[in-house]
This record gives C-alpha cells, structure tokens and sequence, in this order.
C-alpha cells in the first residue's frame, strides 16, 4: 500500500512517515503542491494526506486540479481550519475525509485504514482475540468461555477496541465514535475512562492476562501482547 | 451629503431659526393689517349709522303730510354730530330733496356728491366720485308715519386709508429688519449654545485606547449637555471595561498557553538529559502527550468561546426538548456521579419546548453539570430540574459542594476564572465552560445565575424564553 504525504511542515511529515511506515505502509513525502501534483502523475498511490496551507499551490486547488483530470485516488485531508465551512470545502473539492490539526497520530491510522478498506465488504461478524470471543449477531461477549455481562455502551466500546485490535484507540476517536460527540470541548474524558475502567474490570478483572491496555496520553489498545 | 447637510450645525440652526421667526412674524402682520383694516370699516359704518339716526329725527310731518325738515332752532343749523360727515341728505321716494347738510359743512366736495338714483338699494358700499375721491355710502328707507323717505350719507375714506397705509409701511419695512435682527441673534445664540459641544469634542478627541480612565468633565448633569457627557462617560467606562477584560483574557490565555508548554519542555528536557529504560521514557513521552492534549482542549475552549461570543443569535436554530435534553445529559454524565457515590436525580414533567442550537444548548447542560459533579464531595447529591413557567424554560442544576461566596457569584461566569485559585492546579479545567455557559444563553435570549446558600451547595439556574406550540399559537390566536 502506498501512501503520499504533502505537508510542507518537515517534522510533521517525517512524524506521520514513521508512523506509517510501522505499520508497513509505503510512504512518500512531498512538500510543496506542485511536488506532489508531479508525484501523483508519475507514479501510483493508494491514499493521499494533503495539507491544505502549503507554499505555492494550496492544497485545495491542487486537489481540484487533481479531481478534474480524473484522478480518483482517495484523499484524506489535514488542515488546521477547523470551521463547518471548511470541511464542507474540502470535500467538495473531492476529499474522501478531513482531519483537523492537531490530532492524534491514532485517529490518522484508524481513518488511513478506512478509506484504503473503503468499497471492500470485510464486514466481520465474529471477534476473537486471546480467549476473549465477542458475537456481533448474538450480541454476546465472553472470556475463558465466561459470558461477560456487559451494558450496551460497554459492548459497543469493546466492539470498537476489537475491530481496531492490536492499535490505538484515542479518547477523541470514542467520543465521536461510541458517544457522538461533535464538539471537541465536551468535558467526555472522565466519561471515556470510567466506562474504561469498568470495561477492564468485566474482561480482564479475572483472568490473569491483560488484553485492555491504557497507553498514557495517547489512548487504549486491545492487544495480547504488552505494547 | 447634500450641500444643507454638509453646513455646520450652527448655520443649520441660524437658517432654521431665521425661516421660523419670518412665517411667525407674517402671519402676525397679515392678521393685523386684515384687524385694522376691518376695524376702520366697522367704525366708518358705526358713524354713519349714528349720522342718519340723528338726521331722521330732525323730521317732521307737515300740515299738507309730507315730510320736511325741522330745525328745533328755527335755523337750518344741523346737530353737532352731522359735522362728521362729508355729506348728508334726505330725499322723498318721489326724488324732491328734503334737506342736505349745508354747503359750508362739506368742505368744497359738493361736486362730488353723486346724484341721487332711486334705483340704489339700501346698504352700505363703496364709491368713487368722478373726482376720484373714494366714499362710504349708507343708504337708508325710512318710514315716519305711512310717509317713506330715503336719506344717504357718506364718510370720505381718505383718513381711514393713510392710516392704513401708515400700517403697511411700518410692516414692510419693520419686518425685514426684525427678520434680519433675528437671523443674527439665532447664529449668536446656536454658536454660543454649540460652544461646550466643541469642547466636548476636543476632550473626547484626547481620550483613546492608552488613556481610557480620562473622563469628561460634568458642567450640569441635568442639562442636554449633561446628558450627552454622562452618556458618553459611561460609554468610556463600559469600553475601559472590556479593554481592561481584554488585557486581562488574553494575559490569562497566554499563561495558560505557557504551562502545559513549560511543562512539556521541562520534562523532555530532563526526560533527555538521563537514560532511562523503556518504561521510563513512555512515562515521559506521556506526561508530554498529556500536557499536549491540554493545550488543544485550552486551544479548542479559547476558540468555541471567540465564537460565541461573536455570534448576535444561535445560527442553527431548531426547537428542542430541554427536558429530553437533559435526560440525555443526565444519563451520559451520570456514570461520573456514580462513580463518586454521588446521587444524580433528574425532575421534569412534560416536554420543555425552547428555540435554538441543541449542541450549543447541550454543552451548557454538560458544562453545568460537569461541574457539579467536580465540586460535589463523594456521597453528596446532584439534582437536576426542568420545569416551566407561562412563558419561561427553566433548568436547575443544584448540588452538594462547598457553595460559592455571593462576591464571586458574578465572577464564576468570567473567563478563566476558578472558585479556588490556590487550587486552580489540582481542579482540572481552565475556567471557561461558564463564561461560554453565559455567552450561549445570552445569545438564546435567556438568562443565567447562581444562587448559593453558603456550605449547603448552589444552584445555577438558567431561563430561556419557551417555544411557542403550534397548539398555543392556536389557542392564542383563537
């Protein structure tokens, strides 16, 4: 899978490369518009991450110019400006998703994932991880063979940690996700982490493994192994 | 601007005054020339009712029965008053003269007399003799025993018209002049009256963003002026105010900007400076992504505030179920309530309909309750109530903690403000969420405050004008 970043901020794109690239993405780096309207007629990508405020081109013009010569490849924008209308221009420029700075580099992975997955039918109706078993269709989750006696939002979170198994699940990712939250400043964290807290309790308060693990200032992973 | 528009004020003034004082000033000389004029008729006609009166009682039947003059002197000598007439006389229906004032009383106008014409009707005219002389002529019928007889006399107007034009002259030359003496006096008097404006536009014009604490002087604070500089001082002070709140903000900002920052930068740095092991440098790496997610939540406050308090009105405006919207408040923070021991009650009856943003007005239930639910010790209580009144919405928050004191009630809803300042570390929060709390239901139309029976907890209470249903509409309507 390849990815193109155009970001003219070095750090942050030498950042998300590395990020990237541990999960065994391609990855290549352009810096201006003009670099990365050149890259994508030269050679193949998978995704594009665009900034929107680049020197020379900026970004939302490069994508239209993209959009209209009939490229198709999936973009995921990041951009500071943070309004509705904003978000309502990238994507009519054609972007597939908008991310706004700052963010975590979770959130990038989980909407990198998407947008490749998009368009496949991978619909998993069974989770397994370890002996922790969880049944879409049943609406059942047990561990070691125990059912788990789970309230509706505990499922849903652990629904959520198994179909990101073995990566990070940021706050801000649950609060949009499982809580639908828009608005950043909702005070949600305590909320997140106390359905946490009891969640863990449930799954790993008798076993001896830990599967649910909390990654300071970063978020949740559901793993067998310790990251 | 048009060319009257661009004039100074005090010339506009002067013009006006000048235009008024001319119509007052002719209407009044139209009314007194028409009076005066009317008057000297009136007298005219008064005289020479007396004359003929006086005339027709000099009159006798003779022994043949016709009427004939009859002087009680023996004499043809006419009463005294006859003499203030040009000219009198009487004739019988038939045209035979019965007595005509002598010649020696009329002054040499005999060749003007008119001659007598039966045809003339009673009444009182004007005429002019061939001489171009003008009279005023009373004709009279009268009837002394069966016998007619028609006596005229006539009054020259001559006096009565030089004193009417004595009255035109003294108008049409005063009148002018009174216009012009008062088109000078007018833009004397608007240019003294406009002397403290020009002085309080001066004093203003010294005032600006570095000296907001200068003020006006008062001359007489009953007076227009007066009025105008406490306006206008009051106007300084609300804008010292906000520039001081301003400096004030964005001090605050910037110091809350700074620590998560220092912070960040002083553990990186020592989290650099020693080798740790792997768990070690995750325990750096997420004091820092901690401090960093700090900093956004601050970032993401300062600019959800900027932009409530830019709005005038809600910009998404639905009608929305406070009650239902409580209820799902309760139940997402509820968890937080329960996890301190703490007991959190909702109260509400039917649905309470209000007009606005339902993500705005959430986060004002959230923001509230939050913070309910942080100053309420473990165990205590958390109630919640939604209620209405004719006309009103209203939504109460009560709880447990340690109350707040009645100086601070305003201060709460300030930015960046926090009940205990020592403890400002260890209280998670920047002291935001109530000023943005305000801002929306200001901009709701509804009203917020806090009431705090000290160490028994306090109530924040927030009013929102009610939706009008559809059905109230109707029955209102009906």
């Amino acid at each position: 899978m390849r990815i193109l970043i155009v970001e003219d901020e070095p750090k942050l794109a030498q950042a998300l490369k590395q990020g990237l690239e541990n999960e065994h993405y391609e990855v290549k780096v352009a810096a201006t518009g003009e670099e990365g309207f050149f890259l994508v007629h030269a050679e193949t990508f998978d995704l594009i991450i665009l900034d929107l405020m680049l020197p020379g081109r900026d970004g939302l013009e490069a994508l239209s110019a993209l959009r209209h010569l009939g490229f198709s490849t999936p973009v995921l924008i990041v951009s500071a400006r943070d309004t509705l209308e904003d978000r309502v221009r990238g994507l009519d420029a054609g972007a597939d998703d908008y991310l706004i700075k700052p963010f975590a580099f979770a959130e990038v992975l989980a909407r990198v994932r998407a947008l490749i997955r998009r368009g496949r039918a991978d619909e998993i109706l069974r989770f397994k991880a370890a002996d922790l078993e969880l049944d879409r269709v049943t609406h059942k989750a047990t561990r070691g063979g125990e059912t788990l006696d789970l309230t509706a939002r505990e499922f849903e979170l652990l629904e959520y940690l198994l179909l990101h198994l073995d990566r990070v699940v940021s706050r801000e990712m649950l609060a949009r996700d499982i809580w639908r939250e828009v608005r950043r400043v909702t005070p949600l964290d305590n909320v997140i982490d106390v359905h946490m807290a009891r969640l863990r309790k449930k799954v790993d308060g008798a076993a001896g493994h830990k599967l649910i693990h909390t990654l300071r200032g970063v978020g949740f992973m559901l793993s067998e192994v310790v990251p | 601007m048009s060319a009257w528009a661009a004039r100074k004020l005090r010339t506009r003034l002067a013009v006006a005054y000048v235009i008024a004082t001319s119509l007052v000033l002719c209407a009044f000389a139209i009314f007194v020339a028409v009076f005066v004029h009317e008057r000297l008729h009136a007298e005219i006609a008064h005289r020479l009712d007396q004359e003929v009166e006086i005339a027709e009682r000099s009159l006798r039947m003779d022994d043949a029965g016709r009427l004939v003059w009859y002087a009680p002197h023996g004499t043809h000598e006419p009463y005294l008053p006859l003499r203030n007439v040009s000219w009198l006389d009487i004739h019988r229906p038939d045209g035979t003269l019965i007595y005509r004032v002598p010649e020696s009383n009329m002054a040499g106008t005999a060749a003007a007399i008119p001659s007598f014409e039966k045809e003339h009707t009673s009444g009182i005219f004007s005429i002019t003799t061939p001489g171009g002389v003008q009279y005023r002529l009373l004709q009279r019928d009268i009837e002394i025993a069966g016998q007619r007889a028609i006596s005229r006399a006539a009054i020259s107007e001559d006096q009565a018209e030089r004193q009417l034009d004595i009255l035109y002259w003294v108008i049409g030359l005063g009148l002018p002049l009174a216009v012009l003496l008062s088109g000078f006096g007018g833009y004397q008097m608007a240019g003294r009256a406009l002397v403290p404006m020009s002085r309080i536009t001066a004093q203003a014009r010294a005032i600006n963003a570095e000296r907001l604490d200068a003020r006006l002087p008062v001359v007489n604070r009953h007076d227009e002026l007066g009025e105008l500089t406490v306006t206008f001082n009051d106007l300084f002070s609300r804008l010292q105010r906000s520039f001081e709140e301003l400096k004030r903000c964005s001090a605050d900002a910037s110091h809350e900007l700074r620590t998560p920052l220092t912070i960040i930068r002083s553990v990186g740095e020592v989290g650099l400076g020693r080798h740790h092991d792997e768990a070690g440098y995750r325990e750096v790496i997420g004091d820092m992504l901690e401090e960093a997610d700090r900093l956004t939540l601050l970032i993401d406050s300062l600019l959800a505030l900027s932009r409530v308090e830019g709005l005038q009105c809600p910009s998404d405006i639905k009608p929305v179920d406070l009650g239902a919207l409580a209820d799902d408040v309760a139940i997402k923070f509820g968890v937080l309530a329960e996890e301190k021991g703490q007991t959190l009650t909702l109260e509400r009856t039917g649905p309470v309909s209000v007009t606005g943003d339902s993500g705005l007005l959430h986060q004002v239930i959230v923001n509230i309750l939050d913070n309910a639910i942080k100053y309420t010790p473990p165990g205590g209580r958390v109630h919640l109530r939604v209620d209405h009144t004719d006309s009103e919405a209203i939504l109460e928050i009560a709880d447990d903690g340690p109350g707040i004191a009645p100086e601070n009630h305003k201060k709460v809803f300030e930015r960046f403000y926090r009940v205990d300042v020592s403890r400002s570390h260890t209280v998670e929060g920047f002291g935001l969420g109530l000023a943005i709390t305000r801002r929306v239901v200001e901009i709701h139309g509804g009203r917020i405050e806090v009431s705090s029976a000290s160490q028994t907890g306090s109530v924040f209470r927030v009013v929102l004008p009610l939706a009008v249903s559809p059905k109230q509409r109707d029955a209102n309507r009906g």
